[in-house]
C-alpha cells in the first residue's frame, strides 16, 4: 500500500508536501495537486513539479512543509506531545483550514471507511489550522481491557488560531487513515 | 488470544465469586458493601482498568449509557494538563465494542472524562478506535458533578456520543450496520499513585436494534486489575476504586 514515494513540490503555497502514496492514489493525489496549483496561481506561475521518491535519509526540513507551519509544529504541537512518549520527527507540517479538515475527515479513511461529525464541524470553516504529523512511540492509550494495543508510531495533531493543540488521530506506521493528512491551504 | 484470555479470567472470577457471594445475593442484587474482594490477575500492563461488562446478548447492543459523577480525584502531579493523553492520566470511561465478524472489522466507540495533574484537570473526550484511535473531541475543564455519559446508535450506522442530551459527536459506519458485542464501563488508569476515592457508575444500560434502554442485569463480566478494586452494588451499579477501599 506505501509501495510508492512521491514529492510535490508547491512553492506558489508556500509548501512543500511529501507523501506516501498507492498507485490507487497517485490520480486523486494528481488531481489534488492540480486544484491546489489552479487555487494558488493567483499569486504566481509557479507549477506543482512531481518528483523522483524521496530518499528519506536526506529528508530535508523542507520537505516536511511551510517554515510557518513547521514552526508552529515544533514549538507548540511536539510539547503538547511531550509525555506521551517520544518524538523522532516531524513528518509534515501543513497549513490547513477547518473546512478542509472537515472535508477530510469525511474520506480519510477510504469511500467504505467510516466518516464522522466531529468538535471541529461548529467552527468557522475559513478558520486557519496548522496540521502536524509526527512519528515517535507514543503510548497506547484509550485501548478497551483486554485490547494491548503496541504503542503509537504516529500522532496527527491540529493547532488552531485560538485554540491548544489538540490530538486528531494516533496510529501505527499501517493502519493510520488512507489519507493522512487535510490538504494545504496556503498559510 | 488476549480477548480469550480476558474472558477465561472472567470466567475464573466469575466461578470464585459466585461461590463466595452465593449468601449475599439477593433478588438477583449484591448486598453493598458485601461483595467480595476479586483477585485480580497479575497483567502486565501499563494501564489498569477496573470495569463492568455486558456482553450476554452477543452482538446485539445498540447503545450504552452510565451516570457518574466527575471525581473529584487525586491524581498525581503533571504538566501539560489539557493533554489528555500524557501520563498519569486517569480514565473514566465506557466502550461499545465491535467484533472482527463486524461489516468494517474490530473496533470500538469511547466516551469519558480524563482526570490529570493534582488539581484533578477534567476533560470530556469522545472518539473512536479504527485500528488507530481518532478522537472527535475534548471539552472542558469540567466540575466534578455528575452526568449521564451515553453511546448510542442511530439510524442504523451512525453512532454517537452524548453527555447528558448533549450530542457531541458522530462516527458514521458508511451505512455499515455496527453492532456492539460488548459493552463497557468504569475507570482506566495510567497512574499508579493516583488515589481514587470509591465512586460508582450507575443506571448501566444498553439498547437492542435502537430500542429503549434496558437495565444491566447479568453481572455478565468485569476485569478488576492490580492496585484497583471494584464490585457491583447492583446489577446495574459498579463501583470503583484505586489505592482505596470500596
Amino acid at each position: 500500500m506505501w509501495g510508492m514515494e512521491y514529492s510535490i513540490n508547491l512553492a506558489s503555497c508556500g509548501e512543500f508536501i511529501m507523501l506516501k502514496l498507492s498507485r490507487s492514489t497517485i490520480l486523486i493525489v494528481l488531481a489534488s495537486a492540480a486544484a491546489i496549483v489552479t487555487g494558488c496561481a493567483g499569486s504566481g506561475t509557479d507549477q506543482a513539479v512531481i518528483r523522483p521518491p524521496a530518499n528519506t535519509s536526506t529528508e530535508t526540513d523542507a520537505a516536511v512543509g511551510s517554515p510557518q507551519a513547521q514552526t508552529a509544529c515544533h514549538d507548540t504541537a511536539q510539547p503538547f506531545l511531550a509525555g506521551m512518549g517520544t518524538t523522532s520527527s516531524l513528518i509534515l507540517a501543513r497549513p490547513t483550514t477547518v473546512g478542509q479538515l472537515v472535508s477530510w475527515q469525511q474520506t480519510r479513511q477510504g469511500p467504505n471507511g467510516p466518516s464522522v461529525r466531529s468538535q471541529w464541524a461548529s467552527h468557522n470553516a475559513s478558520q486557519k489550522l496548522t496540521f502536524c504529523l509526527f512519528s515517535g512511540s507514543y503510548a497506547a492509550v484509550m485501548a478497551p481491557p483486554g485490547e494491548s494495543l503496541p504503542d503509537y508510531t504516529r500522532a496527527a495533531v491540529i493547532i488552531g488560531d485560538s485554540d491548544g493543540p489538540a490530538i486528531e488521530y494516533l496510529s501505527h506506521d499501517n493502519d493510520g487513515p488512507e489519507t493522512p493528512a487535510p490538504a494545504a491551504v496556503g498559510s | 488470544m488476549k480477548r480469550t484470555r480476558l474472558l477465561a479470567r472472567v470466567i475464573l472470577a466469575s466461578t470464585v465469586v459466585t461461590t463466595a457471594i452465593a449468601g449475599a445475593m439477593t433478588d438477583g442484587y449484591a448486598v453493598v458493601g458485601r461483595t467480595p474482594t476479586i483477585l485480580p490477575a497479575a497483567i502486565p500492563s501499563t494501564s489498569h482498568y477496573s470495569v463492568a461488562e455486558e456482553h450476554s446478548l452477543g452482538t446485539s447492543y445498540s447503545g450504552l449509557t452510565a451516570t457518574r459523577s466527575d471525581g473529584p480525584f487525586t491524581i498525581s502531579s503533571g504538566s501539560n494538563c489539557s493533554n489528555i493523553y500524557v501520563t498519569p492520566v486517569v480514565y473514566q470511561t465506557e466502550w461499545a465494542r465491535f467484533p472482527s465478524s463486524s461489516p468494517l472489522g474490530s473496533g470500538w466507540v469511547e466516551i469519558g472524562t480524563a482526570h490529570r495533574c493534582s488539581n484533578d484537570t477534567k476533560y470530556w473526550y469522545w472518539g473512536y478506535g479504527y485500528s488507530a484511535w481518532y478522537e472527535l473531541g475534548h471539552s472542558g475543564p469540567v466540575s466534578a458533578v455528575g452526568h449521564a455519559f451515553t453511546l448510542k446508535r442511530q439510524g442504523g450506522s451512525q453512532w454517537h456520543m452524548i453527555v447528558d442530551y448533549t450530542d457531541m459527536g458522530y462516527v458514521d459506519y458508511n451505512g455499515n450496520v455496527m453492532t456492539a458485542n460488548v459493552l463497557q464501563a468504569g475507570l482506566e488508569t495510567y497512574d499508579v499513585n493516583a488515589v481514587i476515592p470509591s465512586h460508582t457508575y450507575t443506571s448501566l444500560r444498553y439498547t437492542v436494534n435502537e430500542g429503549s434502554w434496558i437495565y444491566w442485569a447479568g453481572f455478565d463480566g468485569w476485569s478488576i486489575d492490580p492496585g484497583l478494586c471494584g464490585g457491583w452494588n447492583t446489577a446495574s451499579t459498579w463501583r470503583a476504586a484505586e489505592n482505596s477501599s470500596c
